[in-house]
This record gives C-alpha cells, structure tokens and sequence, in this order.
C-alpha cells in the first residue's frame, strides 16, 4: 500500500509539471540580450537612441558625392580603378552591380528612418524627473527634423520634380516592415512640413551645439525644401530668418570652416571622426602611405569647376583646391580636391573632415534665386544685394554688381551654387530642379558620351533599387528603369 | 563531465490501464583551458603587451536538459477480434545551457598553466583580464493521444493527435494542433489469399497527417524578438538602435505528409521489397524573405514559403540463385523528388543570397546571367540579356533561371551480393541525374586577377589571345571575369560506390584454435570510379556552388576481422 501511494505521489507530481505547469513554463524571457522590452528604460536611453539616428545620418555623404559626380564638379582622377564608372556615365540601372552607388541611399535613409521611428514610439512610454521630462521635447523635435530630413534626401534622390500629383516615395512615420506604395508628392510634402513645423517649436533656439538639430537648421531645412517646391515667397522668409540668426562667414573666417577650427556660419554639421562616419576626404584621395607618397587619386575638380574662380581672389579657391607639385613629379596630374582634406598627409586625422549640412551662404543662394523668381532680381530686397553680399565676403576687391532681368539673376545664382556649394552635394540636385542638361567640358567626360545628360532625361531621377522592386510588389519603378 | 539520470515509474491501476510518469535529466559540462606561456618565440616577440606576457584562459560550460513525461495507457481486446490500445500523454522539455570564461595575462612561468599565475590586471600595467558568458534557455511542452485499433489482425487504424507548445515563438503563436491517420491492411491474413502460396507478405499502408519539427527555427532561443544594442557613435557619444529585426509573427512551420506503400515478398522470400508514394506539402515554411528596405531592414525569416516534395522511392531485391554453396542477390534502390515551391505569400520571388528562390520552380534553382561566349575580335566576354540578345555589358539584372537546380531529383543505388561458399563479393553503384552545380574553382583559374598569383597551364590556354581567336573559351584578361551560367555545369554522375570481397575462414577449422570464433580476410575499395561531365573535383555534395570542399576520396583497405 506504501509503495502504491509513493507511485502515485509521483505520477502525480510529473503530471502537473509534464501537463499542466507548461503555460506558465513557455513564458521565457533573454536575460543576455536586450530587447524590445527593456531597450529604452529611461530618458538616457531616448538619447542613445537619438544618437543613434545622428550616426546613421552617415549618407549624407553619399548626397555629396552623387550630387558631384553626376554633374560636372568631378572628373576621373589618375588613379581611378574604376569607382564611380557607371555614375559618372550614366549607366546605372536598378541592380546593385550598376546601380550600387545610386541606390545605396534608399536602404541607408529608410533604416536611418526606422532608428527614428522605434525612438520616437519610446517617448510617450518613458517617465522620468522633472528635469529629465524637461529634456523630452527636444529629443522629439530634433527626432521629427531628421525624419525630415532624409525624407528629403530620399525625395531628391528618386523622385522627379515636385508636382503635387506626382510620385512621392514611402513616408514612414512608425517602426513597420509591411510593404507600402509610394504617394504622391503633395501629400508627402504635407507629412514632411508638418514634422518640420512640429520640430520648430521643440528643438533648442540656440547655436551651442551646431553638432545637433537646432531652430536655424530647422529653418535652413524648411528654406531648401521651399526652394524644391518652387514655393518663393516661403523659400525667402526661411532663408531670412537662418540669416538673422547666423551670420555669414567673413572673408577671414572662411578657410576655418574647411579645417574644422571653425563653426562660422553653421547651424548643423555631421561630426566625423576617424571612426564616426568615415574619412569624407577618402571620396577623392585615399589616405597617404607617407607625407611624399599621395594616396591614389579617385576623383579630381572638373576643369569647368576650376576655371569659375577668380583665382588670385576667391578666397574659395585656395580653401577648396590645391595644386600639388608631388603629384605633377610622379606623373599623377596635380590638382586636388581640398574641401575635405582633413590633416597633414599621413597624419592621422587625413581626410576627416565634419560635413556642414546648413550654411548661410547657401541661405544667401536661396533667397536670391527666390527673390529673383518673384521678379525681384534687383534692389536693396533684390537678387544682386544677396549675391553681392556674398561675393564681398569671398573675393577680395569685388565691386558690386546689377542684375538687369530675372533671367540673368537666375543664372547668376546658379554659377554662384556652383561655386560655393561644391562637393556639398547640390550640383546635380541644382541642375535636375532647374529642368537644365548636365554639359562637361571634353576634358571632364569619361568619354565622349558622357559629356552630356540632356535636360529632362530620365536618368536625373535615380532608379528605385531591384531588391525593393522584387520584394515590395506595391512599389513603382521610375521610368526608363523597368 | 556527462550525467544521465532517468527514473521510470508504472503503476498498473487496473488490468488494463496502465499510468506510466519518467523524470530524466542530461546534464553535460564542459571545460576547456588554454594556456599561452609568456616564453615561446612567438610570444617574446609580439608587440601586444597582453599577448607578450602571456595568457590563461579557463571556459566552462553548463547544458542541462530536463523532461517529465506522464501517461495513462488503456490496452485491451474484446471477442479476441478486437484489438484497442490508447493513451494519453503530456511532455515537458527544457533545456538550459550556461557559460563562462576567463582570460588573464601577464603569467608567471615559475607556475605555468594555473590561473593562480595571472598578474593582476589594472589599467597601467594593460593587463586587465577578460570575463565573459551568458545564459539561455527554452522549453518545449506537448500534450498526445493516441489511439490504435486492429480488427482480426488484418486491418489497423492509427490515430493521433499533438498540441504542443514552444518557448522559442512568439506568445500569440506559441501553441498549435497536429493530427495523424493511418490504416494498414495485411493483406496476406484474408482468406482469399490462402491459395496464393508464392505471397509471403503483402502489407498496404496509407496515411496522412501533419507534423512540425521543433528543432527547426531558423533562430535561436529568442531570436524572434527584435533585439537592441548599446554602442558609441565614434565620438563620444552612447547610442541605443535596433540591431536584429526578429521575427514578432513567426509561427510554426509544418508538413501535411500522405504516404501510401505497399510492402512485398514472393516465391519464398526470393523477390522482397518495399515501394511508397509520398506527397508532402511543407507550409508556413521558414524562408529568409526579402523585405521592403522601407522598413530598415533588407529579409526577414518569415513563415511565407509553401513547398511541395512529392516523389516515389522503392527499394527491391532478388535472389537470382540461392542454393547451399552459392547465394547471388541483385538489389536496387531509388527515389524520384519533384520538388517545387507552391507559394511564397504576397511575393512571387524571394532573393537569397545570390539566388532567386521562384514559385513554379524547385529550390536550389540557379540565377545566373547567361553566358554567350568571347568575341573574337576584341577578346570581351558576351553574355545574355533578360530577353536573350546578346550584350557586351555585365549587369545583375540580367540573370535568368533557366539552369536547372541543384537538387538531384533522382537518386539511387543498385548492385549484388554474391556468396560462394566461404567467399562473398558486393558491389554497389550509386548515381544522382538532373543536378547542376556551379563550379567556383573554375571560376577562380580563370579570374585575371588571379593570373599573377599562378597561372593554370590548362586554363591558359584557353584565354583570348588576339583577333580573330574564335577558340577561346575565356576572354582576354583585360575584362573582368564574372559569375555567369558558363559555370554552371551537369552534376549527375554514376559511380561504382563499393567493391567488397572476403573470405570466411571455414568455422571446422577454426575448431582447432580455441580462443577465435571467427577470422574473415577482406579487401574494400570504395569510390573506384565515377562517370560525370562535371569538371570539378566531386559532383556529389549537398550545396548549390562547388569550392574546395574535400571530395570523397577513392579507398582501398584491406582487413582482418577476428572475433573472439
């Protein structure tokens, strides 16, 4: 009988745990991974997840880039092995063998996007101090500016020239791997200036940290999106307002901002380190072996480029050029891009350099083009004083000038873009939203048929990438790609 | 260090029903100790102050595997006819596993391979030692009946029916239903089949059912959990992002599986064999499905694939003389798979990897831009466009899927037995049609990039060498070489597997030497030959892309086998 009652003691027993413990049993958590939910746990966190979105801000870049090499900023340098081959002659396509360099930015600003959108979905869960809670809105708006921001990139990169019935791409405003179909432009215009505006009102009015979002770079944002709608009247009141906000940089101030001693006339720029984001200056110089042995050269200006500068003047020139002699005794040509060239060769800061996303120049570049299309091309609220006042702080003797039409006004701006903003990721863009061909000169073409992209041509709107194409069955290639 | 414990408890409640209640447990640790002594050449001379001083490191690791399984089982036949046999059963299994390691440097060789010969570590003298480790665990429960029922011998009816439940899913998909159905019909107990005295068993089998293998997520313990990561952005700054989607809606993945078979043997067992038509439907499958990069990430593991194996395999054999002195047996095996992919969900197409995996077509389908040859006037490679012109130009977009699948279809086997007296022979072939593998070596031989490095005299030759060469099979150096369908290459083959022959020594004689109770002398030889088109080393292996895998080696032994 004992024994009996032992057996069933442990029937029992193994019963209940084999049987009807289990549901509780199943419920297991990680305890070594952090996961969805523990990750954000306290406003700290939210500011490890924003700067997590700053750091994957990292194709800004590629913009920079694109935006030189498929117009005429850049032309093959000696020792090109082949980088770039099918953007600077125009044949790409959607696969990523011809088209990588093109569409490296759509899965590059979505997951930037994504980071974004998991941050901003913790906020509202989060509870902290009074003084932690007081830091909340500022993470939110420099969140919402940024989702902004690479919805733009995104819309300059694959989208054609606004038209409010036109496509616009995906706008994702939370965390979602579900395939979506683009909408048209208007309305994502409208999502994209309402993060702005909502951003506005929260992030920092102030330049202490031009390394984070602020009010100007909202502003500055709001004006080149303004400008990419055609929407004149906004395009000069954003610019006005980075204007007075943020000086322009003088004469003497200039060559600072492109060795990093100085912040002049930047309200947002993307820090980068020899870890953070990369070496900006290795696009068109691989770091040196030795302070006489030049890295390889990928690209070069274009001699379009070099030949717009009053050379013995512009301050520019020297700041964003050189002519190194090291080079011409190898048999390597001479001319270099400097813009980005960091440190000493073989130091190693070379080639690190911040990207200045906001400057005010380009504010003073926006409000002249948009003052000139509402007929304003000359006057003390003309297109010349804007374009005056840019010049007397880079030439040195420059005597004013008059602008007689809106036309020439126009033309005016857009060498003085060409000038100012080059390798900042504006050419190309410039050339696409004007309706005008990209022409290089023979000697910038990587062949004869690559000297120019006609006005229009399909290829101004970038190819939507084929693995989105084969797995998002909602999505709409751009023409001439199918 | 193994522990196995298991205890089995029954309790015979009445004649019939039976509780049956098993508690085991494995248990299993491993160490593992490496010792790195600060004296070796090696060591002396590093630049790494950590590895200069050298190092100890100590590993343990913990598995525990625990499971209870109780059961009531009810066994009993009425009017001798009818046979009934059922149970119920729950399970429980968890599995735990733990780990650690250490590693500390700067050692003192006065006492070599102890970790009480570590320096200890600060931030000066750079020696600070490394610990690590970690933890998981899963479970997995399950709850059965099963029933059987046998009617006068001849007819049998299997039911069964699962719920089971798993840690290592999400909890709104965490349990789910499987049931199985199968009759058995031994043909042989009707009376009917008396008069046929050459039957000796005739057997028909059907069933159908649905399974799942719990063993088979695609990732770990809480791999469907998205998971996050603290990092540093390179200037100063902590960042906290996404590191791994996960999978929040993954589910099971199971089979529905029909079988039908028939098991036979004839004239005194002389031709016996066994023949079975399956058809099994794998749904919710696990595909690394690639996603729309709006969401952040490029695949996801999803549940989205529907595949459908269906095939016939048989294996026979036949005694063509079977006498005292001599016993010739001939044999043959095989199978015949089609497999396709039904369904990928909301897309037609999944890319994985370099490959394109197709509803309407098997897996292991390759996606390889065509290749249409040199030309012989400028030596550059040509291949074939999406729509079969011939282009000049490379591009990925170009691939198409029209080069067959990895996967051999048919597969199988056929040979003899031969026993003469005290001497024996077997010989088995084994072959495989309809395969198609790439072959990466010869990729690599002719890649350009490679000719500096050493140049393959046989690929040499093929290259472009001027205008006008139409024989080249390779384009000049100067072009790039790339994946195209040219490496893909006919992976069927047939080869003779294995050649046996022995010699028993007659048991009278062994009588003689008491301790030996049998000695056999025997000469293998396995792989002998193999007749393929195939230009790499081996065509027989499980993957889609051929690198420098070891190919099954030819073997010849020779043996004595002595028992005692």
């Amino acid at each position: 009988m004992m024994k009996s009652t032992i057996k069933i003691y442990a029937f029992s027993a193994a019963l209940m745990l084999g049987a009807v413990g289990c549901k509780k049993q199943l419920d297991l958590l990680p305890t070594d991974t952090i996961v969805e939910a523990n990750a954000f746990q306290s406003v700290a966190d939210l500011q490890r997840g924003l700067n997590t979105v700053y750091a994957r801000y990292a194709n800004y870049e590629n913009s920079m880039f694109l935006a030189s090499t498929l117009a005429d900023e850049a032309k093959f340098g000696p020792d090109n092995g082949g980088q770039g081959q099918f953007v600077i002659r125009y044949q790409y396509n959607s696969d990523p063998t011809t088209g990588g360099d093109v569409i490296a930015g759509w899965g590059a600003f979505y997951s930037m996007l994504d980071f974004c959108n998991r941050t901003l979905a913790k906020i509202d869960e989060i509870r902290g101090t009074t003084a932690e809670e007081a830091q909340k809105p500022a993470i939110r708006g420099q969140l919402l500016a940024l989702r902004a921001a690479a919805h733009f990139e995104l819309f300059r990169y694959y989208c054609g020239n606004y038209d409010a019935a036109g496509l616009g791409m995906v706008y994702m405003e939370k965390p979602s791997i579900d395939p979506a179909p683009r909408i048209n432009m208007g309305e994502y215009f409208t999502k994209l200036k309402a993060d702005l505006v909502a951003a506005k009102a929260l992030v920092p009015n102030n330049l202490t940290d031009v390394n984070r979002v602020n009010v100007a770079s909202v502003a500055a944002l709001q004006a080149r999106v303004a400008l990419y709608l055609r929407e004149w009247a906004n395009a000069e009141a954003f610019a006005t307002e980075y204007i007075n906000a943020v000086p322009l940089a003088t004469r003497a101030q200039f060559p600072g901002i492109w060795t990093d001693v100085n912040t002049a006339e930047q309200s947002f720029r993307l820090v980068r380190t020899n870890t953070l984001g990369g070496r900006i200056g290795s696009f068109f110089r691989a770091t040196s072996a030795s302070t006489t042995n030049i890295g390889q050269v990928t690209w070069r200006p274009a001699q379009k480029l070099w030949d717009t500068y009053d050379q013995a003047n512009d301050v520019r020139f020297a700041a964003y050029f050189k002519d190194e002699p090291l080079l011409t005794s190898a048999g390597r040509g001479s001319r270099l891009v400097q813009k980005y060239a960091g440190s000493a060769y073989a130091t190693p800061n070379e080639n690190v350099a911040n990207a200045k996303v906001f400057r005010t120049a380009e504010m003073y570049l926006i409000r002249a083009e948009a003052r000139a299309e509402q007929g304003r091309f000359s006057g003390a609220t003309g297109a010349d004083a804007d374009i005056n006042t840019l010049r007397s702080n880079r030439i040195n003797g420059y005597t004013n000038v008059t602008f007689t039409s809106a036309a020439q006004a126009i033309n005016e701006v857009l060498s003085e873009r060409y000038k100012e903003l080059c390798y900042e990721g504006h050419r190309f863009f410039d050339l696409k939203r004007r309706g005008l061909p990209v022409s290089r000169l023979s000697a910038d073409a990587p062949s004869s048929a690559g000297t120019t992209l006609d006005a229009n041509n399909f290829r101004f709107v970038l190819p939507i990438p084929l693995p989105e194409m084969v797995a998002n069955p909602a999505m709409k290639q751009n023409p001439g790609y199918q | 260090m193994k522990i196995v414990a298991s205890a089995n408890f029954a309790y015979k409640i009445t004649k019939n029903l039976t509780a049956n209640a098993i508690i085991g447990a494995d248990f299993r640790e491993t160490q593992n100790t490496f010792y790195n002594d600060p004296r070796t050449f090696d060591n002396t001379t590093s630049t790494d102050i950590r590895t200069r001083s050298g190092s100890i490191s100590e590993g343990l690791g913990r598995f525990l595997q625990y499971n209870t399984r109780a059961s009531l089982n009810y066994n009993k036949t009425f009017a001798s006819k009818h046979e009934l046999d059922v149970s119920a059963v729950g399970e429980y299994l968890e599995y735990r596993v733990k780990n650690m390691n250490l590693q500390g440097f700067g050692i003192d060789p006065r006492r070599p391979n102890t970790l009480a010969g570590i320096t200890p570590g600060s931030v000066q003298n750079q020696l600070v030692p490394i610990i690590s480790g970690g933890r998981s665990v899963r479970a997995l429960a399950s709850a059965m009946g099963l029933a059987k029922y046998t009617f006068d011998k001849k007819y049998t009816v299997n039911l069964s029916y699962r719920y089971d439940g798993s840690s290592q899913l999400p909890q709104q998909n965490r349990y789910t239903t499987f049931y199985s159905a199968g009759v058995t019909w031994d043909v042989l107990k009707e009376n009917f089949m008396r008069n046929f005295s050459k039957v000796n068993t005739l057997r028909m089998r059907a069933s159908y059912g649905t399974s799942a293998n719990a063993d088979n997520f695609p990732f770990g313990d809480f791999g469907y959990l998205p998971q996050f990561s603290i990092g540093a952005d390179g200037a100063g700054n902590q960042t906290l992002g996404v590191s791994a989607l996960g999978n929040p809606a993954a589910t099971w993945e199971f089979t529905k599986m029909l079988n039908v078979g028939v098991d036979f043997a004839f004239f005194n067992s002389r031709l016996n064999g066994t023949v079975e038509f399956y058809n099994k439907l794998t749904e919710q499958a696990f595909a690394n499905q690639s996603l729309s990069l709006t969401g952040g990430f490029g695949a996801i593991s999803a549940n989205a694939a529907k595949v459908r194996n269906r095939g016939v395999e048989y294996s026979i054999n036949y005694d063509l003389v079977r006498n005292k002195n001599l016993v010739l047996t001939l044999n043959a095996n095989g199978s015949y798979n089609h497999n396709e992919v039904v369904s990928l969900g909301q897309v037609a197409n999944f890319q994985q990897g370099t490959s394109l995996i197709s509803v309407g077509l098997p897996l292991g389908t390759h996606w390889e831009v065509g290749w249409a040859g040199v030309d012989p006037a400028s030596g550059r490679p040509l291949y074939y466009d999406a729509f079969g012109n011939v282009t000049n130009l490379y591009s990925a977009a170009n691939r198409t899927q029209r080069w067959g699948t990895s996967f051999a279809p048919w597969i199988g086997g056929f040979g003899y037995t031969l026993r003469y007296r005290n001497l024996d022979m077997q010989v088995l072939m084994n072959y495989q049609d309809g395969s198609f593998r790439v072959n990466n070596l010869e990729f690599f031989m002719e890649n350009p990039g490679f000719l500096a490095g050493g140049l393959n005299s046989a690929v040499a030759g093929r290259f472009w060498r001027g205008p006008g060469d139409t024989e080249a099979t390779v384009q000049s150096p100067l072009y790039q070489n790339q994946f195209s369908s040219k490496y893909i290459q006919d992976a069927s083959f047939l080869r003779l597997r294995t050649v046996t022959i022995g010699y028993n020594i007659p048991e009278r004689s062994l009588k003689q030497m008491k301790f030996i109770s049998s000695l056999r002398f025997y000469l293998a030889g396995q792989n002998l030959a193999t007749w393929a088109k195939w230009k790499g080393y081996d065509p027989e292996d499980n993957n889609n892309i051929s690198l420098s895998e070891f190919p099954n080696p030819r073997t010849i032994t020779m043996g004595v086998d002595i028992r005692f």
